[in-house]
């Protein structure tokens, strides 16, 4: 018992530190100096917070989640507004939450989001507003399901994670009548799983928050934080509990190709390449930003995938005839773009932040690693990536023409990936007007 | 419940508190820079990664007087937060002109962040904004 007041008083000491730094960022963010490299709201975000996002979900696990000021922000709230609807049934997929990650990716890109410390601040209020909005209205944790886009990149990103939230003995889950869970106890005021999510019956960490409700709620104490092997969860082709049969399920496939092929062209749209295309298409007279950048992502997110993933697809339906059960094995190798990427903004900017907010003198030498450190970094990470796609292609099916074809599809996707690394990096951005 | 709302209440209340502190310090250390008429050229007109860039800087005072023996700090960093700046330092050729090359590193959004000691003591800071053009 003590143990688990413990979690609850950790998570909560998390989400209050990130929620006070997240109103830090934001008051920078619009009353701060309007120089991104000048503002901790724009540095913090878009260089620190997303590297250790990514970090922390291949080290550890879902901790971004389980530290979710929007989260506490939201349960605050509730102290006053109780939510009376549940979320509506049409909705109860991740299409939503997958149309707002695409989102978000575009407005990064579109509104140049790491140039803008106010743009950032606004980015981080209207998280908070989503996240109240939502969960006041709706019962649950419908936010975190059903519509934030971090959750559900974190969810991808985690079924990579060597940790999960599992029973300790399925056989005590078994012989529980009352699933405390899911769904909570009244009596003692314990919250169940939020995301609807019965542990017996839970495979891996999609859609986990790393609440802690159920380990609370359990009343044999029969729930802990298990060691697991990172991505074992994606060839267990079973039922999942609130979820269903991964493979059924349209909207989790698509956000799989969505996060996947969303991270090249997230990392593409940084290099000298991207730029050439768009001064392309101003030589053409298209001059609207929004059209060349939706060019790109219509590219990168349904053209490319529909190109890449044809054959190995059509092959599986022929040879196995089952639909879509080797999606899947994009999750490495896109998740392996990720860290890529993002490790190179933290580990090359990492003290960047130390003369904003001191006085000391740090030499520049010291304010980061040279790219010919972080390169072979971010080559041996997509390899790791690619290995990881290899063997759940390997575990996920027997049939050999299968397996080659899926490997090579994501060995291309490595391929390109690798490309995009180490092609000239071209910081285009917005500017703030000539100081005169 | 009563308790929890008073904690939430108080939280929120320390929050606000804190957002007008953080407001009203930025509000303080805005400095007018408005006493300065500054001036730039560069050299190559293509500003570019493949050499040096020299910039020029032509510092001139309300009155549209040169300002002598100022001393110039530059710091060049990408608009992209969290990219290592490059520093530098501008040396006056005479009558408030002041010259300074730098080697930009990588292509995209650069700004110069200039801090500028004149001789009474007075520190001004003044950014230029730019973009190379290395293709």
């Amino acid at each position: 018992m003590i143990q688990r007041k413990s979690l609850r008083y950790l998570r909560m000491a998390l989400q209050v530190s990130l929620l006070l730094f997240s109103i830090i960022l934001i008051a920078v963010g619009i009353w701060g100096p309007q120089f991104a490299p000048k503002n901790i709201a724009t540095l913090f975000i878009w260089v620190h917070y997303r590297g250790f996002l990514v970090l922390a979900l291949l080290i550890w696990g879902n901790i971004f989640c389980m530290s979710c000021p929007f989260i506490f922000a939201r349960d605050c709230l509730r102290i006053f507004i109780k939510p009376k609807f549940l979320w509506p049934k049409k909705l109860q997929n991740k299409w939503t939450a997958m149309f707002l990650f695409c989102a978000v990716l575009f407005y990064y890109e579109y509104m140049s989001l790491w140039s803008s410390p106010y743009k950032t601040a606004l980015l981080i209020i209207a998280f908070f507003v989503l996240a109240m909005f939502t969960d006041t209205v709706f019962k649950k944790a419908s936010f975190c399901k059903y519509v934030c886009p971090i959750g559900q990149f974190n969810f991808l990103a985690s079924t990579l994670s060597p940790k999960e939230v599992k029973a300790k003995s399925l056989s005590v889950c078994e012989s529980c009548k009352t699933q405390d869970c899911l769904r909570g106890n009244k009596e003692l005021n314990l919250r169940g799983c939020e995301t609807h999510l019965l542990m017996p019956r839970k495979k891996g960490n999609l859609d986990c928050t790393f609440c802690m409700d159920c380990v609370q709620a359990c009343p044999y104490e029969n729930i802990h934080i298990a060691s697991v092997v990172p991505g074992s969860e994606l060839w267990q082709e079973t039922h999942r509990s609130g979820i269903g049969l991964l493979s059924s399920r349209k909207d989790f496939l698509a956000f799989i190709i969505a996060f996947t092929f969303g991270a090249l062209v997230n990392a593409f749209l940084m290099t000298g390449p991207a730029n050439i295309i768009k001064e392309n298409f101003v030589n053409l007279g298209i001059q609207s930003d929004f059209f060349i950048l939706l060019f790109f992502f219509f590219i990168a997110l349904t053209a490319l995938p529909a190109i890449l993933l044809f054959i190995p697809e059509w092959l599986s339906q022929k040879q196995t005839g089952q639909k879509y059960k080797l999606i899947p094995t994009l999750l490495p190798v896109g998740f392996a773009v990720w860290i890529a990427h993002y490790s190179f903004h933290l580990l090359s900017g990492l003290f960047t932040f130390v003369p904003l907010i001191s006085n000391f003198d740090l030499p520049v030498s010291w304010m980061g690693l040279n790219t010919s450190v972080i390169t072979p970094i971010q080559l041996g990470v997509l390899v790791l990536g690619f290995l990881g796609s290899i063997l759940v292609s390997i575990m996920l099916s027997e049939n050999k023409k299968v397996q080659i074809a899926w490997i090579t599809m994501n060995l291309v996707i490595t391929c390109m990936a690798v490309w995009i690394m180490i092609l000239p990096m071209d910081m285009r951005g917005t500017f703030v007007g000539i100081g005169q | 419940m009563a308790k929890k709302k008073i904690a939430v209440l108080f939280l929120f209340g320390l929050i606000a508190t804190a957002l007008i502190f953080i407001k009203n310090e930025f509000k303080g250390s805005q400095t007018d820079s408005q006493f300065i008429i500054l001036n730039w050229q560069h050299s190559p007109d293509k500003i570019t990664t493949n050499g040096p860039v020299e910039f020029t800087i032509s510092l001139k005072d309300k009155k549209n007087g040169p300002i002598k023996n100022a001393q110039i700090d530059v710091e060049a960093t990408m608009n992209h937060a969290g990219m290592k700046p490059v520093m530098a330092q501008a040396k006056e050729t005479g009558g408030g002109v002041y010259k300074v090359k730098i080697q930009l590193t990588m292509d995209g959004g650069w700004i110069l962040f200039l801090t500028i000691k004149k001789e009474d003591g007075t520190i001004i800071k003044k950014e230029i904004t730019f973009k190379t053009e290395s293709r």
